[in-house]
């Protein structure tokens, strides 16, 4: 057999460590001021709510009859509720609980969006078909009753004999459960889209060439390459998440025996009438910023993370 | 079938690969993507599979290596039925089968190290099983196929399409296979890489005794680099034969206005191609006897002269042609020629 005859190509023997993609989104975040303040604000808001139980560990109890419903003033800033306590104080507090559940069914719902979406995206048959009858089945009920039907299932406290764990899904450990139950969806429904498309790339067929097995491959071409999905969701769903919890709490179904936002602007739902307009914009205002930064953060990374995406 | 038996190292025998498609409602289709193939490829020899974009070559090289599940058909390599074993068995096999891929893009994953990508395979079998062994056979591969060790720390998006390409192929070599099938390994590539490429694949198969087979369109590349060539058409093969008699004596009228569709650089040359009429017919409801009958200009001249009992009327583009009885009416077989044994092909009126 003949040689064709080529130019000897030198490969220069650069020191250089690659960048990854996720260095590069990174890089493209960290340049992206509106991005980086809305973070700000996010970092802001969970650096309040881990915080704020340090500063105040017995604020329900600053009961101050004296000093019912006062206006804002240099001393209250925001006012006093119906019990004369601080609302900037009670608006710190109402952090805690937001935060708290947007971190924590975000934490549950989308890597079971992800596992799902995966499985059922690239197994195909019979494994598809009952994730998405799920899936859909549960995203045919409309959201906010999908949610109040959930907590109402799961009332109470449910109690681990012979140890000392105990789960109360009264409270917020039942928003978080309701939340995690229904968020997982749209995910899944991303992800699932995904992976039928990366399931015949070439490199997903060239692991099976090697003798991969199908959850190697899975987790370790599927997933990394769906990452993303699952990162701007986690963002998008904090805000779902967090209005949420302030709709089931104004409902009376939601947080209860601790201060919320949901609780304030409930409460104020009277008093608004007679001109008591501070709990409710005290709460209005904290819960808008941090929807605010959320989905602006949540829209920048989805720039940054997926640039096809932006060409589009 | 097969005109080479001494010592094949892969067999394919009656291969079908067929897709379901769904019809209406009730009813399933198929598309015969691969409808019984049969070659057989001698140890350290390359087969070339050759044939215009849907004729099922791409389909045969992933069936094979049980990238696609067979519709029928049996497939040995070194003396192993392929689709019989068990995957437990069929997993070490893959050690010695290894493709490259045509698109130097997809088929390298764009969050894996350059590094981890090439030593995915020595993982999966447990070879060089320790960190700093896979990490010295990686560069030697690296080095081997004309990169640099560092380049393992890098990223696939930060490579040109054929260094990219050399990547694909220092992990096809990484768990010292006996054959690779190559697919379209160079299409995607400008001509000054493609040549480098073919190259390294020539020098990798004296070094390392691979056997290729290699899937191309291009049958300039293919007439440099393969020993044995294969012709499809829609699904089946209608010509093999070793690469120098092919050329020299095309059989198959399809072959034929395949090698006559090649631009040859001579100003002034009389142009003989052969225009093929028609557009090539669905693999879902392929033509009857001969798929080329529709298209093929020889049954047209034969039938001119033929008497009328063994005449065709056929409807095609709207007009109306008269082709051969036989050609539509009877599957042609791939048999060998009277004068040189190598040479099969599948036409009725070349015998």
């Amino acid at each position: 057999m003949s040689r064709i005859q080529t130019t000897i190509q030198t490969v220069e023997p650069d020191q250089r460590i690659g960048r990854s993609l996720w260095a590069d989104a990174a890089r493209r975040i960290w340049r992206d001021k509106p991005a980086m303040i809305c973070l700000g604000i996010i970092l802001f808001y969970t650096i309040v709510a881990l915080s704020v139980g340090f500063f105040l560990p017995n604020w329900s109890d600053n009961v101050d009859y004296e000093n019912i419903h006062q206006k804002p003033s240099a001393e209250h800033w925001m006012g006093t509720d119906e019990f004369g306590r601080d609302v900037v104080e009670k608006t710190f507090l109402g952090a805690q609980v937001s935060m708290t559940v947007g971190f924590m069914s975000n934490i549950i719902a989308i890597p079971l969006g992800m596992i799902l979406g995966a499985i059922a995206g690239y197994y195909g048959g019979k494994t598809d078909d009952f994730i998405v009858w799920l899936f859909t089945t549960l995203a045919a009920i409309p959201g906010l009753i999908r949610i109040i039907a959930i907590k109402f299932a799961f009332q109470g406290t449910i109690l681990f004999e012979d140890t000392a764990f105990e789960l109360d899904f009264g409270g917020m450990s039942g928003v978080i459960l309701a939340l995690s139950i229904t968020g997982w969806i749209g995910t899944c429904r991303l992800v699932r889209a995904e992976t039928m498309k990366l399931r015949e790339l070439d490199y997903v067929l060239a692991a099976k060439a090697s003798g991969r097995r199908g959850l190697p491959i899975l987790f370790r071409h599927i997933i990394p390459n769906v990452m993303h999905l699952g990162i701007i969701n986690f963002s998008l769903g904090f805000v779902g998440a967090v209005a949420a919890e302030v709709t089931l709490t104004y409902l009376g179904l939601g947080v209860t025996g601790r201060p919320s936002w949901g609780q304030m602007i409930s409460q104020a739902n009277m008093g608004l009438v007679v001109g008591r307009w501070w709990q409710i914009t005290a709460a209005g205002a904290a819960m808008f910023f941090l929807v605010l930064a959320l989905n602006i953060f949540g829209d920048r990374l989805r720039d940054a993370l997926d640039p096809k995406l932006k060409k589009a | 079938m097969s005109h080479n038996t001494e010592n094949p190292l892969v067999s394919v025998h009656d291969l079908k690969t067929w897709f379901q498609v769904r019809g209406g409602f009730f009813s399933h289709r198929y598309v015969r993507a691969v409808d019984g193939v049969s070659f057989s490829i001698r140890a350290g020899a390359t087969l070339a599979l050759v044939g215009e974009s849907g004729s099922g070559k791409t389909t045969v090289g992933r069936t094979i290596l049980k990238l696609i599940p067979a519709t029928d058909g049996r497939v040995s390599f070194d003396g192993n039925d392929i689709f019989s074993l068990p995957s437990s068995t069929l997993r070490p096999m893959r050690r010695r089968m290894q493709i490259i891929f045509q698109d130097p893009v997809g088929s390298l994953n764009p969050r894996m190290t350059v590094g981890n990508i090439v030593a995915e395979p020595l993982k999966v079998h447990r070879l060089y099983d320790t960190r700093r062994a896979r990490r010295q056979r990686v560069s030697e591969l690296l080095s081997r196929v004309g990169l640099s060790a560092v380049h393992a720390k890098r990223y696939p998006h930060e490579f040109s399409g054929g260094q990219r390409q050399r990547i694909g192929i220092a992990r096809a070599l990484a768990s010292n296979p006996d054959f690779i099938v190559c697919d379209e390994p160079v299409s995607a590539l400008d001509v000054s890489i493609q040549a480098q490429i073919l190259n390294l694949l020539n020098d990798l198969q004296d070094e390392f005794n691979l056997t290729y087979l290699f899937i191309a369109h291009n049958l300039a590349v293919v007439e440099h680099f393969a020993d044995e060539v294969a012709v499809m058409y829609l699904g089946r093969i209608v010509e093999t034969a070793s690469r120098d008699d092919l050329y020299a004596h095309p059989q198959h009228p399809y072959t034929v206005s395949l090698f006559s569709a090649v631009p040859r650089p001579e100003p002034g040359r009389k142009t003989d191609r052969i225009r093929l009429e028609g557009e090539v017919p669905s693999p879902i409801n392929p033509p009857t006897g001969c798929h080329f009958h529709p298209r093929c200009s020889l049954t047209r001249q034969k039938a001119d002269d033929a008497p009328a009992e063994k005449i065709c009327r056929i409807i095609v583009q709207n007009k109306p042609v008269n082709v051969m009885r036989e050609c539509v009416e009877q599957t042609p077989e791939l048999l060998p020629t009277t004068d040189r044994p190598t040479h099969c092909h599948a036409c009725h009126l070349k015998r």
